[in-house]
């Protein structure tokens, strides 16, 4: 059998693993092991084993429970509620000003944390009540909340971004600093899809609170500057080269734990939450590593990405073609795989093609973790969809969905506009000091 | 029976929470540690990054089996939308008989790929620490998903006539 068949057989064969809900990680171990195993029947074992272990002892890797820790301790801490409070000063009294709150906050939140359901989820309980009570549409509310989450993998730090890392061995620092300028204006494109879509219909959200004082709205944001002051070593520190992404990440998760000790929320029982989510949320993101390492090594075996590259390259495709073909494909792909099956599934496949052509990876990397966003929120498995609807248990599904409609489209735009314009991802990595 | 074995797999995961939230707060403190030598006291701390590795993977050994015991490895929750409840049922079962073979073919992988030590150079770079002990209880680790898989399979197998097991199972 040849290299070629072997690797679409494993395709196809974990392609139907993955739709009878074998979890993603042993889905790709399996198809991996067995495929390897087919070639080269005497690696199998040895390269389950050391991939595994390379990966669960892989410095660079330290910075997915750090990250997760810090985004977790901000959640209990009480700061989200302050960054909500302060941006609904700011904002609040526009028409569609909590969907509009909600959006800033899940970005400045996004800041602090990696993980889109962290985000979608302790905003959303700020905000899902306030919204409520002001009598917005459930569709608007709880779309605004599903596509506001996804900042959380495209505003540094991104667990999106770690994990393209690690596949491509480019720096995580730069991915990280690249998803500034993509995520500002992915905010700016979701706070005009709500003035847009409450412009039209002004029933989606009635009611507009009343302006707060200056007064306030300062004392307000003074209270929120803690987690300004996070952002800004964490997030400064790598662009400024003072911090690697791993110094700055425990460096952070500390700096956020000294602020719930001051804050004094901090008791046995969040604690114990605090480690439970971040145990859990490392657990699942770590089993898809491993199982993305054994897979790429399958694929290697095959050589098919070989045999792919050179077809390409005797079709004379421009690196364009190939990216905006990658793009469309994996958008289609997330509409019934999760993210980042979509990530550690297409990206070892097409790394040696993008090699070939000479694509500013960084600029790639960015645009294929705003895909992930899409397929986060894409009908019918979009994560972030269901954590939306564990927090909104009366909204039924298919409201949430036709929420998100608007959002999606702009998060299509916001593809494009970094396709034709790759500077804005690639000018502050540029700018980096190293 | 169940309940038996159910409070056994419970003690089992609070055992590697306890340890893997200990070991998370102990990676925090040695990547503070190693700022704090390296930029405040100019004084880099030799082989600090090979305790960091290493409480790394107890914090992945612990944090993979305590997601296997709460069932929260991400799939693809696609089949529950174009099939009816029985197919949706069978394939849970396929996926997790598939999932336990894929997870007892690790945990011997690393048993015995990782029993070798020293002689394999399965050290750390710098302290020399070996990886022996790590990558058993990586494979403990897994052994455990092994367990729950096999526990959440009879489980599901013994109550087939009732209606929905699945929130029984994620108790």
């Amino acid at each position: 059998m040849s290299g070629t068949l072997i690797a679409i057989l494993g395709f196809v064969s974990l392609t139907l693993l993955l739709l009878i809900r074998v979890p993603v990680g042993l889905a790709l171990i399996f198809v991996g092991a067995v495929g390897i195993l087919i070639i080269r029947p005497q690696a199998s074992l040895p390269v389950v084993a050391s991939e595994i272990f390379s990966q669960a002892s892989n410095y660079s890797l330290t910075i997915f429970p750090l990250f997760i820790l810090m985004g977790n301790l901000a959640s209990v801490s009480g700061m989200s509620r302050d960054l909500y409070a302060a941006a609904q000063s700011w904002f609040g009294h526009f028409r569609g000003g909590l969907a509009t709150t909600t959006v800033v906050g899940c970005a400045i939140f996004s800041a602090l944390s990696g993980s889109s359901l962290a985000s979608a989820v302790t905003v959303g309980r700020a905000s899902l009540p306030e919204m409520q009570r002001f009598n917005y549409d459930n569709a608007l509310s709880t779309g605004t909340v599903a596509a506001g989450g996804t900042l959380g993998i495209l505003i540094p730090p991104s667990v999106g971004f770690v994990i393209y890392a690690i596949l491509t061995e480019e720096s995580i620092g730069q991915l990280f600093i690249a998803g500034i300028f993509p995520g500002i204006l992915l905010t700016l494109l979701f706070i005009l899809t709500i003035w847009f879509v409450v412009l039209r219909n002004p029933s989606l959200a009635p009611q507009v609170i009343e302006s707060a004082p200056i007064r306030e709205r300062i004392v307000l944001a003074v209270r929120a500057l803690w987690i300004a002051g996070i952002i800004l070593v964490t997030i400064g520190g790598i662009y400024l080269g003072i911090f690697s992404a791993v110094e700055a990440a425990g460096i952070g998760a500390s700096l956020t734990l000294l602020g719930a000790l001051i804050r004094g929320t901090l008791n046995w029982s969040n604690i114990k939450d605090v480690v439970l989510n971040t145990l859990q949320s490392t657990g699942a993101i770590f089993l898809i590593i491993f199982g993305a390492f054994v897979f790429k090594t399958f694929i290697g075996f095959t050589q098919v990405t070989l045999a792919l590259a050179h077809w390409v390259e005797s079709q004379g495709f421009t690196a364009l073609e190939i990216v905006f073909v990658t793009l469309v494909a994996s958008i289609a792909l997330g509409t019934f795989l999760t993210g980042f099956a979509v990530l550690v599934l297409v990206v070892p496949f097409l790394l040696p093609i993008l090699h070939g052509t000479g694509v500013d990876l960084v600029w790639f990397g960015v645009l294929f973790v705003m895909v992930i966003e899409m397929a986060l929120i894409s009908p019918p498995v979009g994560l972030n969809v269901f954590a939306v609807k564990s927090i909104a248990p009366d909204v039924p599904i298919n409201t949430i969905f036709r929420g998100i409609l608007p959002f999606w489209l702009a998060m299509a735009i916001a593809i494009l506009l970094v396709f034709a314009f790759p500077s804005i991802a690639t000018f502050l990595p540029n700018t980096m000091l190293r | 029976m169940f309940e038996l074995l159910s409070r056994c797999l419970k003690h089992i995961a609070l055992f590697f929470t306890v340890i893997g939230g200990v070991a998370l707060f102990a990676l925090m403190a040695i990547t503070d540690v190693a700022v704090i030598a390296r930029y405040i006291m100019n004084d880099p701390v030799f082989g600090i990054e090979d305790i960091s590795v290493l409480v790394l993977t107890v914090i992945v050994a612990t944090s993979v089996a305590y997601s296997a015991w709460t069932d929260s490895h991400i799939s693809v929750e696609l089949i529950e939308f174009i099939a009816r409840r029985r197919m949706t049922r069978i394939c849970g079962l396929v996926a997790r008989l598939l999932g336990a073979g894929t997870v007892s073919y690790i945990a011997y992988a690393l048993a015995t790929v990782g029993s070798c030590g020293f002689p394999c150079g399965a050290v750390t770079g710098n302290l020399s620490i070996e990886h022996v002990p790590f990558y058993y209880f990586l494979a403990a680790s897994m052994a455990f998903y092994v367990l729950v898989l096999l526990y959440q399979i009879v489980f599901e197998l013994v109550h087939w006539r009732d209606s929905n097991t699945d929130e029984l199972t994620a108790q």
